[in-house]
């Protein structure tokens, strides 16, 4: 059955998209939930997580998989370099002094990438560029299947499976290891977690980092979706994207960030969709679902707090 | 005269309270401390004239980028500084008023003036339409909005073709009696000198208490009677103000308003490490830095001939530099760099000369409410 | 550091402000190239009446007292507060060029020995292009012919600058161009945006501006400027009857850039499509600077509606972003012939990059060009390779120096045709009415139009040569 590819077709754009902004408004939402800071920026580590795997691929010469391994390893090492150089000396000062501090690290990171890149777009190779085969038969054609008459290519399909995986995996560390046990409970109390002899800075590495690591993995996965991307599109594009995603879910609740992520793509999408009425319409949706939820619903969908 | 720099000091909130417990409350400076201080005035000038004459060409159009980029920052300033809300849209708020006067020019056939009056007005009508948006939706949130807000303005309103021509841009040329680029410095100076005039006297009187007692506490504001909305909105209309004119002033500057120069990354980022490396409610550090800053643009490929990559790179070095030296001085020195022109101002004013950068001012860093 | 210095360095300001005032009216140029008094706005000239005798903007025409507002003479004479009493002759006292930017013969930029030509460029922003190709290309030509002993005695010297793909980027280095470098005239190497601005900038200064055929409004009533070829309008009717006649299709669309530049060319093409039969089906405009994924979308709409799918479109966009659509539809499995006006797409930098990306797009992609297939240069002009390999001997030659070199071929016989006595207004006689032709871009005639282009060559794009994935389709076409 082939719905309206004018319906089908953002709707499987949107979910995509959104599920990459939901990866990166997870990481917004652990900082958020540790330490009540915005991090402003966790679109940078998705640009550096797309320019890493641009360097495995042109400069190392790579396979697709190492060179994403290595963006996702940029992003995270971004994570870690951001939560100690900039954000434990800021540890006890106001939170909007750390927000002006990590908007201050993309303006030193864009420069910086269209120093080492140029100006121009770079291309970005999806993945499974020849489809998917196992032992010679191929299950996934380049095209990737038709979906309601709409062609979902391997790399869209990552991504889905990505943030599932992702998904399942941070559900299974906060509810059942030690250590995402106590992460929770610093964010709800952190002199309680002193007291119990949690170590509080370890707990803000691991929460930068994976920050770090989910900002990398949606500029990885992202980026050749539209086979390139630019110095700064990380800021630029996905940022605010990943931020109205984290508060529209709730910036409290990681659920949240995911249900976030596909209802602010599939927005995006839609609004997006017929080109000659207003251009930059996302831009507009985008700022009338932030204060829409901020009028109405300020804890979001499935947040707990302001 | 000591009383005029006595009244001086209480009345502006950048600097020192006045020691209570210090016995020699008054200082007076002689007659030759007051030579002293009109010396170093004049040395000052004549340090400038001759930077001008000597340096051929000397970069008067930098010079008015400085000066249009610190009415910018002074703009966020207000917001920051004075109601404690963070605007990282502010490309929105200085598009608006360079697209503003530029349709007005071209569309109406009214003459740079006019064009200049249209972008104060809507600068101030967009700041207020923000400000009721802050009324309810405080701190970090309120920074989100104006986030997207700068976007929306960037990709959907400066593209509409019938506002701003869409990638043509609309052209708004200079008036002609400041044509040149040292003429239209010499404007820029004069809206500057206006803009900092204002801001002074904004603080100085009644209306900037109230929002001084705003910005710290807002319950206790209200409780003692301050217009807590009515206030919001008047410091959100003055940096609209400001903002919607250095947009006017943009434009003319590049004789053009085009979509492409008013962006997130061009201008939003760079005000909010000017305000914050110059120093909030620190005019003098910001307005010092926001030239520095274009100099420092214009200057380091000639310094740094030797090494080929800050030749070739300049243009990004200094933005890289800019990021980073915010975020030092948002450990180090939260208070800004204003905090070092700030004594010399007080000297001038004839106070005595302490080197204090610990500020003083009562308030630290970025303080806005969480 | 309040008050006092404040106003010390206003002070200081002002001084140096009354030493540098120039006198004069400055005019400047409001939409579609009318004359404007910026301090009023008013309008001065309009259409055609801002000539004088000349045909040039500087007041040649006996510099009527309002400021070069000669000829149709609409100005409510002296209106402009500055100027009524510094009119006469000293017209539109743009910039700093020497001979007061008015009178008889305005000798900026030429001197005994040299002539000095700037041109401006998208190295940046447009697409892909490597810096290095203009940097060997932007004075090839002028090069070769400085060794042959220049123009009528003359050496040409280029200054060059990268607009940057952004209007008001293109004004400000135009500007730069004029007051510091004093230029002779200007030239712009492509972007339309960039193109008008510029245009319309030097248009107030007086200075000679000449670039590749964009679009017709705004352009058409300056009366310094002429295009090296056709305009978009005009090739849009030749790409009708290409589309029909060579293509063989009959379901067509095109998709543009946001810009009021593109307007007459959509319109134009519109009307070509219906006078040759063809049905438009697809009609889109993104944003000039659209991110990619608006691009990519916007592709991957192109054959959204499934029974009336495009077999042609017209792209007429910037490269980079044309570059993702096809991709946004080829992800799609929608791949029409993608066929449209010169310049920009028709380059080896974009076909490389195309062919990467969306290598089915190899003989589906044709595009009309100013100068012949890369491929085949020697045919038409032998001197352009060996003067490459003499001038630049370790550098990458690539179609961008052969764009630079055909177009400064025309400008260098333009350039020669006053003779000796080169001026800003004896060149744009010489030009004004007159034919060109170098054998490499076609001939140009400028009888009764500014827009001089008669015919374009076509291109094809074949991504297994990969030393010019453009190569030459056809030549010197007037229909098809």
């Amino acid at each position: 059955m082939v719905l309206g590819i004018a319906i089908a077709q953002p709707a499987v754009f949107g979910i995509v998209n959104g599920a990459a902004f939901g990866l990166v408004a997870i990481g917004l939402v652990m900082i958020y939930k540790s330490s009540r800071v915005f991090n402003f920026a966790a679109g940078e580590f998705a640009t550096l997580g797309a320019f890493g795997t641009y360097i495995g691929i042109k400069v190392l010469g790579l396979p697709y998989i190492l060179a994403a391994i290595l963006g996702v390893a940029a992003g995270t090492a971004a994570g870690l370099l951001t939560e100690r150089l900039v954000v434990r000396p800021l540890a006890d000062r106001p939170k909007v002094t750390v927000l002006v501090a990590t908007a201050a690290i993309a303006t030193i990171a864009i420069p910086l990438e269209l120093m080492i890149g140029g100006v121009k777009t770079f291309p970005a190779r999806p993945a499974f560029e020849n489809g998917v085969s196992i032992f010679g038969v191929k299950i996934i054609s380049k095209l990737g299947p038709s979906i309601f008459g709409v062609r979902v290519s391997p790399q869209l399909l990552l991504i889905m499976v990505s943030l599932i995986a992702i998904g399942v995996l941070l559900v299974w560390f906060f509810g059942r290891t030690d250590l995402g046990l106590a992460t929770l409970a610093t964010s709800q109390e952190p002199t309680a977690g002193r007291l119990v002899g949690i170590r509080l800075n370890r707990i803000s590495m691991l929460t930068w980092g994976a920050a770090g690591f989910l900002g990398g993995l949606g500029g990885v996965l992202l980026a050749p979706v539209t086979a390139s991307f630019t110095a700064g599109y990380g800021t630029t594009g996905v940022l605010i994207s990943a931020f109205t995603a984290a508060v529209v879910g709730g910036m409290t609740s990681i659920p949240g960030a995911f249900l976030g992520g596909i209802l602010v793509g599939l927005v995006q999408t839609y609004a997006q969709f017929d080109l000659t009425k207003v251009t930059g319409a996302s831009s507009v949706a985008l700022f009338v679902m932030l204060v829409a939820v901020l009028l109405i619903r300020p804890t979001g969908i499935l947040g707990t707090e302001a | 005269m000591a009383t005029t720099a006595e009244r001086a000091a209480e009345d502006d909130a950048t600097t020192a309270l006045p020691y209570a417990d210090d016995g020699k409350r008054r200082f007076r400076p002689t007659p030759g401390g007051w030579a002293g201080r009109a010396a170093f005035v004049l040395a000052l000038a004549l340090i400038v004239v001759w930077y001008v004459t000597a340096n051929k060409p000397f970069r008067a159009d930098e010079l008015s980028a400085g000066v249009i980029l610190a009415i910018g920052a002074l703009s966020l300033n207000v917001l920051v500084g004075y109601t404690g809300q963070i605007s990282l849209g502010h490309q929105a708020f200085i598009g608006i008023g360079a697209f503003s006067a530029a349709y007005v020019f071209s569309h109406n056939h009214q003459g740079f003036y006019a064009g200049l009056a249209a972008s104060a007005v809507v600068g101030i009508v967009q700041a207020v339409l923000l400000g009721l948006i802050a009324l309810r939706v405080r701190g970090l949130y309120f920074a989100l909005v104006t986030l997207a807000w700068g976007f929306m303005a960037e990709n959907a309103i400066f593209r509409i073709t019938s506002f701003t021509g869409g990638g043509a841009g609309t052209p708004f040329p200079r008036p002609s009696a400041f044509r040149t680029d040292k003429t239209y410095l010499v404007l820029c100076g004069i809206v500057l000198a206006v803009v900092l005039l204002i801001d002074w006297r904004l603080v100085a009187t009644k209306a900037g208490r109230a929002l001084q007692a705003l910005r710290e506490s807002p319950n206790v504001a209200s409780s003692y009677g301050v217009n807590v909305r009515g206030y919001t909105l008047f410091a959100f209309g003055v940096s609209g103000f400001y903002a919607g004119v250095a947009g006017a002033l943009f434009a003319a500057r590049r004789l053009t308003a085009g979509a492409s120069d008013y962006t997130f990354i061009d201008i939003a980022l760079p005000l909010l490490i000017l305000t914050v490396v110059g120093g909030l409610r620190r005019r003098g550090g910001i307005v010092v830095f926001a030239l520095l800053y274009v100099l420092g643009r214009e200057y380091l490929p000639d310094w740094g001939q030797s090494i080929s990559f800050l030749k070739d790179n300049a243009i990004y070095v200094v933005p890289a530099l800019s990021g980073v030296l915010a975020i030092l001085t948002l450990i180090f020195q939260p208070e800004g760099l204003g905090t070092i022109t700030a004594p010399i101002g007080r000297w001038l004013k004839g106070e005595r000369f302490e080197l204090d950068l610990s500020g003083g001012s009562g308030a630290e860093g970025v303080d806005a409410r969480p | 550091m309040k008050k006092p210095v404040v106003i010390a360095l206003v002070l200081a300001g002002m001084i140096l402000a009354a030493c540098g005032q120039k006198a004069g009216v400055h005019l400047a140029s409001g939409r579609n190239g009318q004359l404007v008094n910026p301090d009023t706005g008013e309008v001065i000239g309009g259409s055609g009446s801002a000539a004088g005798a000349g045909g040039d903007l500087s007041g040649a025409g006996g510099g009527a007292a309002a400021g070069g507002a000669a000829g149709g003479g609409t100005a409510a004479g002296g209106t402009s507060k500055a100027g009524a009493a510094k009119g006469a002759g000293g017209a539109t006292g743009g910039g700093s060029s020497a001979a007061g930017g008015g009178g008889a013969g305005d000798t900026t930029g030429v001197t005994d020995s040299e002539i000095v030509v700037g041109l401006h460029a998208p190295v940046t922003g447009a697409a892909p292009f490597p810096t290095t190709s203009f940097q060997d290309g932007k004075d090839l030509y002028f090069n070769y012919l400085n060794s042959k002993g220049g123009i009528n005695g003359r050496k040409v010297r280029v200054v060059f600058e990268d607009d940057g793909y952004n209007p008001s980027q293109a004004v400000s280095k135009c500007k730069k161009m004029v007051e510091q470098d004093h230029v002779f005239m200007l030239v712009g190497g492509g972007g339309t945006d960039q193109i008008v601005a510029c245009s319309q900038y030097a248009a107030t200064v007086g200075v000679p501006y000449l670039a590749e055929g964009v679009s017709e409004q705004g352009l058409n009533t300056l009366q310094n400027y002429f295009a090296l070829s056709m305009t978009y309008k005009a090739q849009g009717s030749l790409l009708a009857q290409y589309m029909k006649n060579v293509l063989h299709v009959t379901k067509v669309g095109m998709l543009r850039g946001n810009t009021a530049n593109f307007d007459d060319a959509h319109t134009g093409f519109l009307q070509a499509a219906a006078a040759n039969g063809l049905q438009v089906v697809f009609d889109k405009s993104i944003d000039k600077n659209a991110d990619a994924q608006t691009a990519f979308a916007a592709g991957g709409s192109v054959c959204s509606n499934a029974t009336n799918k495009p077999e042609a479109v017209y792209p007429l966009i910037a490269p980079s972003i044309w570059i993702q659509i096809v991709a946004g539809a080829s992800a799609q499995a929608c791949n029409p012939i993608w066929s449209g006006v010169g310049l920009t797409e028709g380059l080896n930098t974009v076909g490389t990059a195309i062919c990467g990306a969306s290598p089915q797009t190899s003989g589906r992609a044709h595009f009309f060009s100013p100068f012949p297939g890369w491929n085949v240069t020697d045919q038409f002009d032998p001197a352009y390779r060996q003067a490459f390999a003499q001038q630049h001997p370790s550098s990458k030659i690539d179609d961008i120096s052969w764009a630079l070199w055909a177009a400064e071929k025309l400008l260098g016989s333009q350039l020669a045709a006053p003779g000796r006595n080169l001026t800003r207004q004896s060149f744009i006689s010489a030009v004004n009415g007159h034919s060109f032709q170098t054998g490499i871009y076609p001939p140009v005639n400028y009888a009764g139009s500014r827009f001089g282009g008669t015919a374009v060559h076509v291109v094809k794009l074949n991504c297994g040569d990969t030393n010019s994935p453009y190569e030459n389709e056809a030549n010197f076409k007037t229909g098809f």
